[in-house]
């Protein structure tokens, strides 16, 4: 089910501190990833770059403030005119959206909230995958989030949610790692078990690094990806074989250098355990 | 001749006389781009949480009033003063 | 069976919204850990109006300090009512909040302030658009200039503010050769622009100022200049239009139509 888009590789989130960087000495990743909302302006700076760095890397785009499971219908399709307007300009080689809500009526609240996973929340939101690759006319990818609370009505694990999502609109699937582990350690979800849901290969895999607090795992994107995310980053290549990785920093952004590095690691150890692989049973 | 006509002549000369000087008009299509990157304003909400949100792990009470006495460098403007300027 | 979903969101963002509703019944896990947990999404929320906020209005954060600002940002975002998805347009309505904001009576030049730096990050993410260029002007008929209707460029603002805020806006700039005015007091008009891509302000003279207000205002140029003349003896429009030309104030100019025609 995943499109043939071209993008393949080990990317890296672009983001405004890196643009100077990206301009002058094209790093060498294999495709760069943005958040779709920072260019939804009539024009500028984000918007010139952007059509500077298309001509050297696929592109993908991924939504942060869709809310697509909000039950309120009221920012949907004003939000998804946006992404249009920006998937006819850059011609994106993949889109993607969380699996999240943030909107009430007559409010927004900005943030990635967990989703009840319901059925009713899965109807609601296969409705809204399905409209949104109508409107697009093309694939779209839906992220698991982390989340710091579980609901009491859940009756779906998350990765089973999404398994059920791609099978009724043909959807693809971002497999945020990271965030698979934040999950394990803030509601006992076994990892490796998620993944163990999905029946094919996801589209995307997003690795970063997360924060470990008193009363919660929070998934700060601010620091390297963890030991245990790349023992379970292992784990996915090994079932999946090779999938496009990206690499997120989003809190103290370090040097571009220490992204490029994260992004090879990446690659290096999916390489490791495709070979491995082959060893136990060659 | 009117004020108006007056104005417009003015206008009139000065444009022409601008657009003669290619000085003046060659001056544009220089790209200034360094520091213009705005931080973007959608990248935190990707990820829950972060350094600032982390220390707030307590019951959030609207902040007390201590919070709302400006100390940034508006204090080196002459303090409080009252709406309106005239103090 | 779409309504428990709805009220299951909605009484989880009133528990973000409102400090003393800790919905805890709707998670899994002990109250007490769920309540700390709730905590975090609360001040997630409070951190990303802080940030959308802080970049637009650097100069307000730097002015009012970091805990003031930060206690704005919460007190402005739980009451408006903010209906997009994205950030970027999260403060457009700060300036008439600080207006009426009871802490800062005693700064009553910051709503000022504020709506100078929201023209700015307006004209950041504002159209490419290019100017008129003086090349183009020049050509047009000078018989039909005095009735011609300009359109200024989509990224020009005009503020002007009984308060020195072009001064205090500019010491806050990191390549500042001003420091800041020991007094706020003293009028100001400004011109914001983007020239190419860095958005920018710069002072206007009374008469730049009354004309670029009328040429806004769907006013032709000759009654521009006019205004202009009136509220400066010494206004030039010779020199003025051509600056206003280099610097890119200028999308079009619609010659004027003829009598008995409609446009």
């Amino acid at each position: 089910m995943t499109s043939t888009t071209g993008l393949a590789g080990y990317g890296v989130g672009l983001r405004g501190c890196h643009y100077r960087d990206f301009l002058d000495r094209r790093p060498a990743v294999d495709w760069i990833e943005v958040h779709s909302e920072n260019f939804f302006g009539d024009g500028g700076w984000d918007l010139h770059v952007l059509d500077r760095l298309r001509s050297e890397y696929p592109v993908s785009l991924h939504g942060v403030g869709l809310g697509i499971g909000s039950a309120s219908a009221e920012h949907f399709e004003s939000h998804l005119a946006h992404i249009a307007r920006l998937v006819a300009r850059f011609e994106p080689a993949l889109v993607s959206e969380h699996l999240s809500w943030a909107a009430i009526p007559g409010k927004h609240l900005n943030d990635l909230l967990p989703m009840p996973l319901t059925t009713e929340a899965l109807a609601l939101v296969s409705e809204r995958v399905e409209r949104a690759q109508a409107r697009l006319g093309r694939q779209i990818l839906l992220e698991n989030v982390s989340s710091h609370l579980r609901f009491a009505a859940d009756r779906l694990a998350e990765t089973e949610f999404l398994e059920r999502l791609r099978q009724r609109t043909g959807c693809g699937l971002l497999l945020d790692v990271n965030n698979l582990y934040v999950n394990q350690c803030n509601h006992d979800e076994e990892a490796v078990e998620a993944m163990s849901a999905l029946r094919s290969a996801p589209a995307e895999i997003h690795l970063a690094g997360h924060l470990v607090t008193e009363d919660s795992v929070v998934d700060h994107h601010g620091d390297h990806v963890a030991e245990p995310v790349w023992a379970l980053f292992r784990e996915a290549v090994r079932r999946f074989g090779e999938v496009p990785t990206l690499i997120e920093w989003d809190t103290d952004i370090p040097a571009l250098e220490v992204l490029v590095a994260e992004a090879d690691k990446a690659r290096e150890v999916a390489a490791g355990a495709l070979s491995a692989d082959t060893g136990c049973h060659g | 001749m009117n004020k108006r006509q007056f104005l417009v002549a003015a206008a009139i000369a000065g444009i022409a006389a601008a657009a003669a000087n290619p000085a003046l008009a060659a001056k544009d299509g220089k790209e200034k781009c360094f520091g213009i990157a705005k931080a973007g304003a959608n990248d935190c909400a990707s990820s829950t949480g972060g350094h600032a949100c982390a220390g707030q792990a307590t019951k959030d009470h609207d902040p007390n009033e201590w919070k709302y006495v400006a100390k940034g460098t508006c204090t080196e403007m002459g303090g409080s003063l009252k709406a309106g300027g005239k103090s | 069976m779409a309504d428990e979903l709805a009220a299951i969101q909605r009484r989880m963002a009133d528990g973000l919204l409102d400090t003393e509703a800790d919905p805890v019944e709707l998670f899994r896990g002990p109250p007490a850990a769920t309540a700390k947990r709730l905590a975090l999404y609360r001040g997630n929320l409070t951190a990303n109006w802080h940030r959308a906020l802080a970049g637009a209005y650097p100069v307000v954060e730097a002015l009012v300090g970091e805990s003031f600002f930060h206690a704005l940002a919460r007190r402005y975002g739980r009451s408006h009512d903010y209906r997009e998805g994205d950030l970027n347009r999260f403060g457009a309505a700060l300036p008439d909040f600080l207006a009426d904001f009871e802490p800062l009576a005693g700064q009553p030049y910051m709503a000022d302030v504020a709506r100078l730096e929201w023209a700015l990050h307006v004209a950041h993410y504002g159209s490419d658009a290019a100017p008129m260029t003086l090349a183009v002007l020049a050509a047009l008929d000078p018989q039909s200039l005095a009735d011609a209707r300009i359109r200024l460029h989509p990224n020009v603002a005009l503020v002007a503010s009984t308060w020195a805020i072009g001064r205090i806006w500019r010491a806050h700039q990191p390549e500042a050769t001003e420091t800041l005015p020991s007094d706020p007091r003293g009028g100001c008009r400004l011109i914001v622009h983007r020239p190419r891509w860095r958005a920018e302000c710069r002072a206007a003279t009374a008469g730049e100022f009354a004309a670029l207000q009328s040429l806004a205002n769907g006013e032709c140029l000759g009654d521009a200049l006019e205004r202009a003349a009136a509220v400066q003896a010494d206004f030039d429009p010779g020199g003025a239009i051509p600056r206003w030309l280099e610097e890119g104030l200028w999308l079009a100019a619609t010659p004027p139509t003829r009598q008995g025609e409609h446009p």
